[in-house]
């Protein structure tokens, strides 16, 4: 073993003097100054790279202490209505509603949408189309359907006027709708007390439930609805219209359909009269809404829809309208028509017992 | 420089309000990148580039733990250390880099780097003890060169490859073998 062994090369003197050699020659100046180079590009990207960390938490300071202040601001900021959305204000009003659009013409401003237009003493509301003008601390209607609600006007205080094509109307602490177009219109006075006053000085008094009408639609003030002597929604009403179409009751012989009514409604007509009642309820105008659905009724529908139409006629009768009797007399009459298999048997069921 | 007016030049560099990563970087480098080339050199068998980018890789990554390093005693085991790892890591990658199957997927030839510093060395004929390096295994060939070139004890080796006093024991004995095997002697025998 040992002859071998000493023939042989050592590796690690050699190593070592390669070691030796290379500490002292030293790093080549290239290879030294091109590591020095790139170390100062590395710190550089790492000094930019971590500027804009450092602005990171400050901006969002700043961003939070925006939106603090925004929410702040507009909590305390007094909105004129609750559920609406600020849009701009129109003279003493300022108008707000969801999807309240509006579009500015000379003197004119047109409404689109539900807009909900509030001053001190005034709301009014518009659902489609309207044309206003602000008109003196009010509004003056150019055009479309507005209702009002004005605030009780103390004894002695000048009256709320609402200015309309053919004169003006002084309002004493009501609701009323206007419904107006190019050659004239009308008003339909809901509760309280209003008093037309023509461009010619002549002075209507309108009582709750009559219309009025100026223009082409000059009409004396009228009784609407509901009319002192008309039996709303009583048995007789749902016992004159017809059974329904498509489900006669087996007891009951199906009657010949009104005259001018001969075939049965169509769903679209439904739909249409349900919207046209939708319409008439968000404006306030519920006696219009129960004399729709009363003459309705007397129409040839399926059982589903009359049934529906009932039940709706019923519950404006007792919650809107507050007819006790009438109403009482509706749900007896709807369930004898309607029986206990009805969609809507138990409901009625309830409230024709606060009845007895 | 010794290592106290070294750590007096770091402080001092600290002390200073506007003293950058950079300049605490450039501080260490010129004192240890001697020693960084000069184990790169030696575990990248001669291949002056090859330790050029080891010592670049080495103080780049002194970015990364600037703030973690105690610079009131010497640092010169930590570059110890650091150095000898990455080159270790270095040398499996390019082992395996080297295999028959991945050059084949690679489409790679072996290609021997041309060094003027290599030439030199092999003109001196001393490049044979570095051939006899590339047959160990990367970490026998580094356990081997700490333990005979820089004297380390076997547990401070463990210490660095992160292994039992036993096992580097083992790694020597296998380089020992395959120095052996080679034609080679380890020691001169006095």
């Amino acid at each position: 073993m040992s002859e071998p062994s000493q023939t042989k090369p050592a590796l690690v003197p050699q190593l070592r003097q390669l070691d030796h050699d290379a500490m002292l020659s030293g790093v080549p100046a290239g290879a030294r100054y091109r590591v020095a180079d790139r170390i100062a590009q590395e710190a550089e990207h790492r000094e930019a790279a971590s500027t804009p960390r450092r602005w990171i938490p400050a901006l969002t300071f700043v961003a939070g202490a925006a939106l603090v202040l925004l929410v702040v601001g507009l909590g305390l900021r007094p909105t004129p209505s609750s559920s609406g959305v600020v849009v701009r204000s129109l003279g003493a009003f300022v108008v707000a509603g969801d999807d309240c659009r509006l579009a500015q013409d000379a003197d004119t401003t047109t409404t689109r949408g539900a807009c909900r237009l509030s001053s001190a003493t005034v709301v009014a509301q518009t659902w489609d189309e309207a044309r206003v003008r602000p008109w003196r601390d009010t509004l003056q209607v150019d055009d479309g359907t507005v209702v009002f609600e004005v605030e009780h006007v103390p004894a002695g205080a000048p009256p709320v006027a609402v200015r309309v094509s053919h004169g003006t109307i002084e309002v004493l602490g009501t609701r009323f709708a206007i419904e107006q177009d190019a050659t004239g219109g009308h008003v339909d006075l809901f509760e309280g007390r209003i008093r037309f006053v023509g461009d010619d000085g002549q002075r209507r008094d309108i009582a709750p439930g009559q219309r009025l009408g100026w223009g082409d639609r000059a009409t004396e003030p009228v009784r609407r609805d509901p009319p002192p002597p008309e039996p709303p929604a009583t048995e007789s009403d749902l016992a004159d219209e017809p059974a329904p179409a498509q489900e006669p009751r087996s007891e009951r012989p199906a009657r010949a359909p009104a005259p001018g009514h001969a075939s049965p409604r169509t769903d679209e007509d439904a739909a249409a009269i349900v919207d046209e009642v939708e319409s008439l309820r968000r404006q306030g105008r519920y006696a219009e809404a129960a004399k729709r659905l009363r003459d309705a009724l007397r129409q040839s529908w399926s059982r589903r829809v009359a049934e529906v139409f009932s039940f709706e006629l019923g519950t404006i009768l007792a919650r809107h309208l507050g007819d006790s009797d009438a109403a009482c007399a509706h749900w007896r009459a709807h369930e004898r028509r309607f029986g206990e298999k009805g969609r809507y048997a138990k409901a009625v069921a309830d409230l024709r017992a606060a009845c007895d | 420089m010794s290592d106290s007016s070294l750590v007096a030049e770091i402080v001092g560099v600290r002390g200073n309000t506007r003293a950058s990563a950079a300049a605490r970087v450039d501080a260490l480098y010129r004192r240890y990148h001697p020693l960084v080339y000069r184990l790169a050199l030696r575990y990248g068998r001669g291949d002056a580039a090859w330790a050029e980018d080891v010592m670049q890789e080495v103080f780049i990554g002194v970015f990364d733990v600037l703030d973690r390093l105690d610079e009131r005693e010497g640092l010169e085991p930590w570059f110890y250390r650091v150095t000898t790892n990455r080159c270790l890591n270095r040398l499996r990658r390019q082992r395996v880099r080297q295999a028959v199957p991945v050059r084949w997927l690679l489409g790679q030839k072996v290609t021997q780097p041309v060094d003027p510093e290599r030439l030199t060395a092999a003109r001196q004929g001393l490049t044979q003890c570095w051939d006899v390096l590339e047959r160990l295994p990367p970490k026998e060939r580094v356990a081997f060169c700490m333990y005979y070139l820089d004297g380390k004890r076997q547990s401070d080796i463990g210490d660095v490859l992160g292994h039992t006093k036993g096992y580097v024991c083992k790694l020597i004995k296998r380089a020992e073998n395959r120095v052996r095997a080679a034609g080679w002697e380890v020691e001169d025998h006095v």
